[in-house]
């Protein structure tokens, strides 16, 4: 079957180029916002290549080039392997050993008191990762991958087995020291699973276990409990954990319907903390106001409905998983950027797909945005005639 | 793939849930800021008030202190410097923002190069840990700035950021003691703290200049905002009518008097009587104002404006004019002076020094300085007339010569006189004056009768020379006529020139000159203290045409060593006189 699938070239594939123009608007948004968010406040004493601003620049740039260029690998080669998505799950399988020297001391580093970090190398010139966005994207790989097996009946156990296994594996490791990753990953596993057609009833079970699960990690950690009342009762003057929303809740309205000027911004001054990630959106708002708001949620929606004409007309059942899944992925995991943001969700560490500042998570959403484009761009060639017309050219050409 | 298409309607649905999601943040979004600007609920106009306080951001404000302006004295060719500002560096550390390694290392390297005592310096960091401003050194030297640079580049290097330098003005006075008491003084931080200081602080001081930055959270400075910010303004300039020469002439005279006669202080005035002009003013023992803060504070008083004084026979001339004028009496006229001793019901008993006198006039009761001649006089006055020509000249009122803590002296109201005030105010009992008042006073018999405003200030420029201010025109008040002035100072004239007379200690060599000697028992509440007078003497020259007046007042010497007018004061005025004669070059006359 694979080989029916026929390469279209860029300025023939439309779809592929909106895509690709949707994740360099917002890759181009991000850096005005990060330059304006980080520029403000001088940190002494870090030298230039240390600085945010000037990395988010260069890995802005970077992620352009892997949107500009990636596609032109074929989606097909993650899902590998007749029976089982072996390059699929090797990808996971990496992620998972990153996961887990995060918790190794001396590999591990933490900001803000989360080991959500890899740093490799002298102190210096060290390179961070964050394994958790790598698990995250592989483990939408291999579901997608798994699950669009051809001739394989979804409905069974075993399929449903396996897939929470590789779920419930992920989030033991992350779920510790990152809740609102693991959210994210439980939500577009439990999507994926929908849209690959496990039944209802499995589902269900699911949702019981995270939610089971769920409890008992509030249970361990009261601090969550603290931020979800933070989210329920945002100006309670004697709750810590209010502080972020607080602050995201004063950047936003302060902002208004206009926005106080880019570069005017005073909230972030070092009163709203993460202000170049976790609340790059308030930031945003505050300067850019409701008319920037509208302008981000518009790409947002372009992109859901190109993602889902991406999946329509894919050409085969894992480009179709595939492309629906990372669609909804990045999508969900904004929409939950923003919820934490205008304080209807619990603050907690999402990132705001190409906008926040941090590398891993930049190149990783344009690796994702470029797996759909990669899937829009191999079509079924149905018309004989056609593929003969190209082959023609093709030989003309050479 | 079958299976796949069945399910699409899955796809549809989750894309669709996506879909709502966005735009309902959206619409949330949206809700959310038209509660800020229309706020509806109690929390909504809470939050709402909240975002209008903190949308403004915070400004951190630095002033840049302005230079504190120059005084200025006068000399023959042009003017001195007396007092000036000069821009000292002083080290301040942030103790907040360092560990408590760095503080340490710090201490050591600041300690060495300040010379203070390690331990000293750990105890004040300690004591102050988490200010963000803790003075080290102030005011240090072009070496040890150098060092301090260098060790600041050092710790830079190693990441320690809590070590500053602030630039602020000194005041210096180049003149060291001379006119301490009439320049004053500044506080380290440049505040006033006495004499012309203090009282032209608003000519002297600069503006501050003020560099307004935004601030982020730790109140650091983000970027300036020019339009709030501000170039500091330099002080004006005061100049002075004090000439610095004759001053020290002055200053030097009443300095050794005190100290050869024992006397708890001593203070001297010379003015230009006809211009009112006062070209020096001192008080012994004196202060220099560049340690002010190692100077008993009663030294920095300024007593020749400060501090009242009964002026004992000074104060015959001025009564007796003024008889002269009303047309009471003239200086030929007869006054039978009892023998030396004159008493009677409600008017006490009152002597003459030395001789005993019969028939003397006027004139010789001035020359020969009889208690009881004046007595009489004030007698042929009465009580009112005494007080309104008191008052007239100027006693028990300020002269606004613009000095801090002048005293108006002590004239008490007329309805408290008595027949007691009657004989002693004419020879200057039961009044007190300043030395100032004094002098003016005297100025009047020099100028044809002119009571003028005294002047201490010549000018004030701002720091660019603009002259902003200038005393205002001399507007007098006639207080006796021309002849009766000159009849006045000839009858002082012969104080000095007359064997008879008790000032002729002041009989200057190159120069006709003319005075009134004066001394007075100091009183406190409980009555006279025995053996305590003050001795003064006024002297001025030439007669005709007077340059310079000067009075010199000794209080409380040492009886033993003298008290006399004539012997504590006159010798030295006659040294001022002469000095600041041949100075001003003032032709010979004699």
């Amino acid at each position: 079957m694979p080989g029916k699938l026929q390469l279209v070239a860029l300025g023939r594939n439309t779809l592929g180029q909106g895509i690709i123009l949707t994740g360099l608007a917002l890759l181009g948004l991000g850096v005005v916002i990060v330059q304006t968010a980080v520029a403000s406040v001088e940190t002494p004493g870090v030298a230039w290549y240390q600085r945010v601003d000037l990395r988010h620049i260069v890995f802005a740039s970077m992620a352009g080039l892997i949107l500009l260029t990636l596609w032109r690998c074929d989606y097909r080669i993650l899902a590998k392997g007749e029976k089982f998505p072996w390059v699929a799950l090797g990808i996971l399988i990496f992620g998972l050993i990153l996961g887990g020297l995060v918790y190794v001391p001396g590999v591990g580093h933490s900001i803000g008191g989360k080991f959500r970090w890899v740093r490799i190398g002298p102190r210096q010139f060290s390179i961070g990762l964050q394994p958790s966005e790598l698990i995250k994207i592989a483990l939408v790989i291999f579901l997608a991958a798994y699950l669009s097996r051809p001739r394989v009946n979804n409905k069974s156990i075993k399929v449903f087995g396996v897939c929470c296994l590789a779920i419930g594996v992920s989030l033991l490791l992350i779920a510790r020291e990152d809740f609102g990753t693991a959210v994210l990953i439980g939500m577009i596993s439990f999507v994926i699973m929908f849209i690959a057609g496990i039944p209802f009833y499995y589902l269900f079970t699911m949702i019981a276990a995270g939610a089971a699960a769920g409890y008992c990690l509030l249970l361990i950690d009261p601090f969550r409990i603290n931020r979800i009342n933070a989210a329920i009762d945002t100006w309670s003057p004697d709750n810590p954990a209010a502080f972020h929303a607080q602050q995201a809740i004063l950047s936003i309205l302060n902002g208004g319907w206009t926005g106080v000027g880019l570069g005017n911004g005073v909230r972030k001054l070092g009163f709203l903390p993460e202000d170049s990630t976790d609340f790059i959106f308030a930031t945003f708002c505050e300067e850019v106001g409701f008319r920037g708001a509208l302008l981000l949620l518009g790409l947002l929606l372009l992109w859901v409905f190109q993602c889902r004409t991406a999946a329509k007309n894919a050409g085969d059942a894992f480009g179709k998983l595939l492309a629906a899944s990372l669609g909804i992925l990045i999508t969900l995991q904004a929409a939950l950027h923003i919820g934490v943001n205008i304080v209807i969700l619990p603050p907690t560490g999402i990132s705001m797909p190409f906008i926040s500042a941090g590398g891993t998570s930049l190149l990783l959403m344009a690796a994702a945005a470029s797996i759909i484009v990669s899937v829009t761009s191999r079509r079924v060639a149905d018309n004989p005639e056609e593929i003969e017309l190209q082959n023609v050219q093709k030989a003309a050409n050479a | 793939m079958s299976k796949i298409g069945l399910r699409i309607t899955r796809y549809d649905i989750v894309f669709f849930i996506a879909a709502v999601m966005l735009a309902g943040l959206g619409v949330k979004l949206g809700f959310m800021i038209h509660a800020r600007y229309h706020p509806v609920t109690e929390q909504q106009k809470r939050i709402a008030a909240l975002v209008e306080k903190s949308s403004g951001g915070q400004k951190v404000t630095i002033l840049i202190s302005g230079r504190p302006g120059n005084i200025y004295g006068s000399n023959f060719k042009g003017v001195s410097l007396m007092a000036g500002s000069r821009e000292v560096p002083s080290c301040f550390v942030d103790l907040k923002i360092m560990s408590p390694e760095q503080t340490v290392r710090v201490c050591e390297t600041l300690s060495n190069i300040f010379d203070i005592d390690v331990v000293e310096l750990r105890n004040k960091f300690l004591a102050n840990q988490n200010r963000r401003f803790v003075w080290v050194y102030r005011e240090m030297t072009p070496q040890q700035k150098q060092a301090l640079d260098e060790a600041m580049v050092q710790m830079r290097k190693d990441g320690i950021r809590g070590v500053g330098v602030l630039r602020e003005w000194r005041r210096e006075y180049p003149y060291g003691n001379l006119a301490g008491t009439v320049i004053g003084f500044c506080l380290k931080d440049n505040s006033p703290g006495g004499g012309l200081e203090l009282k032209r602080q608003n000519d002297l001081r600069g503006t501050d200049g003020r560099r307004v930055l935004w601030a982020d959270v730790h109140r650091r400075g983000i970027r300036p905002i020019v339009e709030e910010s501000s170039q500091p303004t330099d002080g004006g300039n005061v100049y002075l009518t004090i000439d610095v020469n004759i001053q020290k002439y002055l200053q030097d005279a009443v300095a050794e008097s005190v100290e050869r006669f024992g006397a708890q202080w001593g203070t001297g005035i010379v003015v230009d009587p006809q211009t009112g002009d006062i070209l020096a003013m001192c008080s012994a023992p004196t202060f220099a104002p560049n340690h002010f803060n190692t100077t008993p504070a009663e030294n920095m008083l300024n007593r020749a404006v400060a501090m009242p004084y009964e002026p004992g026979s000074i104060f015959k001339p001025i009564i007796a004019a003024q008889a002269v004028q009303d047309g009471t009496m003239t200086y030929q006229t007869m006054i039978d002076c009892e023998g030396g001793v004159y008493s009677a019901p409600r008017h006490g008993r009152i002597s003459d020094h030395g001789s005993r006198y019969n028939e003397l006039s006027l004139r010789d009761v001035i020359v020969r300085s009889s208690n009881i001649g004046m007595a009489k006089v004030g007698e042929a006055m009465g009580n009112e007339r005494l007080w309104q020509t008191v008052r007239h000249w100027g006693f028990g009122r300020r002269t606004k010569l613009g000095l801090p803590g002048e005293s108006p002296g002590i004239v008490r109201p007329l309805r408290k006189w008595d027949g007691y005030s009657t004989w002693r105010i004419p020879f200057g009992q039961e009044i007190s004056t300043s030395a100032l008042q004094l002098v003016m006073g005297f100025s009047v018999f020099a100028n044809g009768g002119k009571l003028l405003q005294p002047n201490i200030v010549r000018q004030v420029t701002d720091a660019k020379g603009k002259i902003t201010w200038k005393p205002k025109p001399q507007d007098p008040k006639q207080v006796l006529s021309p002849d009766v002035a000159a009849a006045t100072l000839a009858v002082l004239q012969d104080v000095v020139e007359d064997p008879h007379g008790t000032g002729k200690k002041c009989r200057i060599e190159n120069w006709t000159s003319w005075g009134k000697t004066g001394t007075a028992q100091i009183s406190n509440p409980t009555g006279i203290i025995p053996d305590a007078y003050v001795g003064s003497f006024i002297g001025a020259a030439p007669a005709k045409n007077t340059k310079v007046i000067c009075l010199i007042s000794i209080y409380y010497p040492d009886r033993q060593r003298g008290y006399y007018g004539g012997t504590v004061a006159a010798p030295y005025v006659k040294g001022v006189l002469e000095k600041t004669l041949t100075y001003l070059k003032v032709p010979s006359d004699r």
